[in-house]
């Protein structure tokens, strides 16, 4: 699953990031990183945008990138 | 002795770096601006008492642009990475977020990995206690192998231990920076490492370093070793060790395998120094959050705060352009008086004065504007509106920050396009610049009453207005999206954005922006708006036409009847204007323009439209010979235009104010902050040809229905 499978509240971990290899870096570089832990703060409308957190971080994130980042729900 | 000291100051986004900056400093904030290169970066000078004796150090602090790495994904990325390599300085001061260490590790990383001296700064440690999260400096230093000193900006703590750091640092020989990798990585280290001290090779950088350069395929490096005798030995070294990295890590993607090696490092770094006091209940900014970005209520506050934005910068900002207005009709009359009503006076009244009264006129809508978004972005508000209105935004491949800009453009295109600043990627800000004409400024409005006024009906006008400027805005996010297809090819950035904390802004930081702001308003557009408005006065006054005159002054003081007299002078007015470049200008283009159903009047009128949306109402009125000094509530001039324009024109007419290139401020500023001058003529023939078209397709349409 995606993150986009997720609701509002849930925590996932990070299980792998499948896209271009600079979008990975600047993913990671803003601490989205495999086997991290995050919880979904607020979809936009439509689910187009996504806020994470990460520790005290918050990312917000296209459809796009959501896509593109495998999780695995936290039960 | 040699007591100047070049500091570059680097960190990711919103960790404190100006405000650092104003803490170490008592001086003035001095901006210097660096050629080729859009981001600022700022310069201080300060001195240093060491506790030896007083010594004084001239210390200049670079402030390089926040970047979360040195991948070059963002201008701001590059421009750090390029000065950092490239330029010359004596050590870097690496700020960090205390309560975010981990994250500001991973860049700390990158930085160390360069080989120069740092210093890292654990900046906001206030606000890290109050979070309850403490920090082991000492344990960190010992860790990272340079000094890694707690400060607080707004508390002033750590400040002086600081200034004594670096220069400390500044006195030693080399870096003292390191950095453990992983057991694998660090075997194919030590193993080139050997080699090196075996075949006792003379490096100038030491051969950990050089080990791990290589080992990262960094291309200088290589060429460094290249045409050394070595290099026949040590190439297949190198290969053999990238295999066996690339077998243990099952990639082949080298960046990518260091990016995980730095991760590691800054993880386990943080694990080590930091210990949290008691579970923390959730923080303030995730509580705000709830409310400000909430699928409900987001977007209905945002709507609130920009109505209060706007009425502030147009209802406030109208107060001093009135004083200002006048105060510059004033200096206009009196340098007439001075200079006499002749060529020189009017080139100084109606050229040079109104020229520079134009630009100066804008001013205090810029200021409020911008002070209010440097409020926004400041607070770390602006990311929210991002998030919130991206979803409808990047349908029309636009994003979601475009909004303040294009919204602004109802009011004033100046302001308007240097709001664009505030989208970082340039492909979205050039695609904002090229739309934003097409929302109907402040200007245009006088235009518009006029001809609604003249042909429609008084209980029509207010729906006709509300649908030129719904269409007018609809227009420009159907352009966006044939642009974005045709023009800006290409795949969509990504949309990855921080949302910073909340923050309560500081007033030192906002009135740094809005001041410098201002001032390069005044100093770019004022000096090409002068000269421009400088070369319409001309245009519109020469060549002098003294046959024309002199006629016109004898018949007039021959006639004795005053509604005749004032016809008379009216007549000359516009025989003059017919006679001068501008009007031969309108002449000449008259063909291009008779397809829409407009006349030579109505071409010239569009064309000194390109000056200021203001003065097409003046020069109608000028052509439609009632003379100059008319605004739209006129009733002769709405009598004149219904009697002389056809209908089908008028709608042409208006559909072309709609869309061709806003004022000559507006272009200029479009011009500097598109980047360059190419790209106002890509919009003069963008706006000119749609604008065209559409006019085209109006005309005739309208000539179907009646």
């Amino acid at each position: 699953m995606n993150i986009k499978d997720l609701n509002i509240g849930d925590r996932a971990t990070i299980i792998s990031i499948d896209t271009d290899s600079s979008l990975k870096l600047r993913l990671q570089s803003l601490g989205i990183h495999r086997g991290v832990t995050i919880e979904v703060r607020e979809f936009a409308l439509g689910k187009q945008n996504v806020e994470i957190a990460i520790d005290d971080n918050l990312i917000g994130l296209r459809k796009y990138e959501m896509n593109s980042i495998k999780v695995e729900k936290e039960l | 002795m040699n007591n100047n000291i070049t500091v570059a100051l680097a960190g990711q986004p919103n960790v404190g770096k100006s405000s650092l900056i104003n803490a170490i400093s008592n001086a003035k904030l001095k901006v210097g601006n660096f050629s080729g290169v859009t981001v600022d970066k700022t310069e201080i000078n300060f001195k240093i008492c060491d506790d030896v004796g007083c010594v004084d150090y001239d210390v200049t602090v670079i402030d390089l642009p926040g970047a979360y790495s040195l991948n070059e994904y963002t201008i701001e990325e590059k421009v750090t990475k390029s000065f950092l390599l490239n330029d010359d300085y004596d050590l870097i001061i690496n700020v960090v977020d205390s309560t975010n260490l981990q994250r500001n590790l991973l860049f700390t990383t990158q930085l160390l990995e360069m080989g120069k001296k740092v210093i890292v700064v654990l900046n906001m440690n206030d606000e890290a206690v109050k979070e309850g999260i403490i920090i082991d400096a000492q344990q960190l230093s010992n860790i990272l192998g340079v000094p890694c000193i707690k400060t607080s900006a707004s508390t002033k703590e750590g400040i002086e231990d600081l200034k004594k750091s670096i220069v400390e640092v500044y006195n030693k020989k080399e870096s003292t920076a390191k950095i453990v990798y992983s057991d694998p990585v660090e075997e194919e280290i030590n193993k080139l490492k050997r080699f090196f001290k075996d075949r006792g090779f003379k490096s100038k950088i030491p051969y950990r370093q050089l080990a791990v350069q290589l080992l990262q395929d960094d291309k200088d490096t290589y060429k460094l070793i290249h045409d050394e005798p070595i290099s026949v030995e040590l190439i297949p070294l190198i290969k053999e060790a990238k295999e066996h990295i690339y077998i243990h890590f099952d990639s082949k993607n080298l960046k990518e395998i260091f990016e995980d090696e730095h991760f590691a490092f800054a993880k386990g770094a943080k694990m080590e120094v930091i210990s949290t006091k008691n579970m923390r209940a959730k923080n303030m900014t995730q509580k705000i959050d709830n409310l400000l970005i909430n699928k409900f209520v987001g977007i209905p506050i945002f709507l609130f705060f920009m109505w209060a934005l706007f009425q502030l910068t147009f209802e406030l900002g109208a107060v001093p352009m009135d004083y200002i207005d006048s105060f510059f009709t004033y200096l206009g009359d009196e340098a007439k008086l001075i200079f006499g009503d002749g060529g020189f006076g009017s080139l100084v009244a109606d050229g040079m004065i109104a020229g520079v009264g134009a630009v100066i006129m804008f001013l205090p809508n810029i200021l409020i504007l911008f002070l209010g978004i440097a409020l926004l972005e400041t607070t770390g508000y602006m990311s929210r509106v991002a998030f919130l209105l991206d979803g409808f935004f990047h349908k029309f491949g636009l994003h979601g920050k475009s909004f303040i800009p294009l919204v602004t453009g109802f009011g004033c295109s100046v302001p308007a396009y240097m709001a664009a600043r505030t989208l970082k990627n340039h492909k979205d800000r050039l695609l904002t610049l090229f739309i934003i004409g097409f929302m109907s400024c402040g200007a245009r409005l006088p235009i518009y009453v006029l001809f609604v006024g003249a042909f429609f009906g008084e209980d029509e006008a207010g729906n006709i207005l509300f649908l030129i400027y719904i269409s007018g805005a609809l227009l420009g996010l159907i352009s966006a999206k044939i642009l974005n297809i045709f023009v800006f090819k290409g795949g969509d950035e990504p949309f990855v954005m921080e949302m910073p904390k909340y923050r309560l802004p500081s007033f030192k930081l906002i009135w740094h922006t809005v001041y410098s702001q201002a001032k390069s308003y005044l100093k770019k557009a004022g000096t090409f708006i002068l000269g421009a408005a400088i070369l319409i006065w001309f245009a519109s006054n020469y060549p002098k036409n003294i046959d024309i005159s002199n006629s016109y002054e004898v018949k007039i003081s021959q006639e004795s009847n005053e509604t005749i007299k004032k016809q008379l002078s009216y007549n000359l007015e516009l025989e003059l204007l017919e006679n001068s470049y501008l009007g031969k200008i309108g002449h000449f283009s008259e063909p291009i323009f008779t397809p829409l159903g407009m006349d030579w009047k109505m071409a010239v009128a569009l064309e000194t439209g390109l000056a200021a949306k203001e003065v097409v109402v003046s020069t109608l009125g000028v052509l439609y010979a009632i003379g100059g000094d008319v605004d739209e509530e006129n009733s002769g001039l709405v009598a004149q235009i219904k009697a002389n324009i056809p209908f089908a024109s008028a709608v042409a007419f208006i559909v072309f104010v709609m869309i061709y290139l806003p004022c000559l401020a507006a272009s200029m500023v479009f011009a500097k902050e598109a980047g360059g001058w190419k790209y106002l003529g890509y919009l003069f023939v963008f706006t000119s040809l749609t604008a065209w078209t559409l006019s085209f397709i109006a005309y005739h349409i309208t000539l179907l229905i009646i």
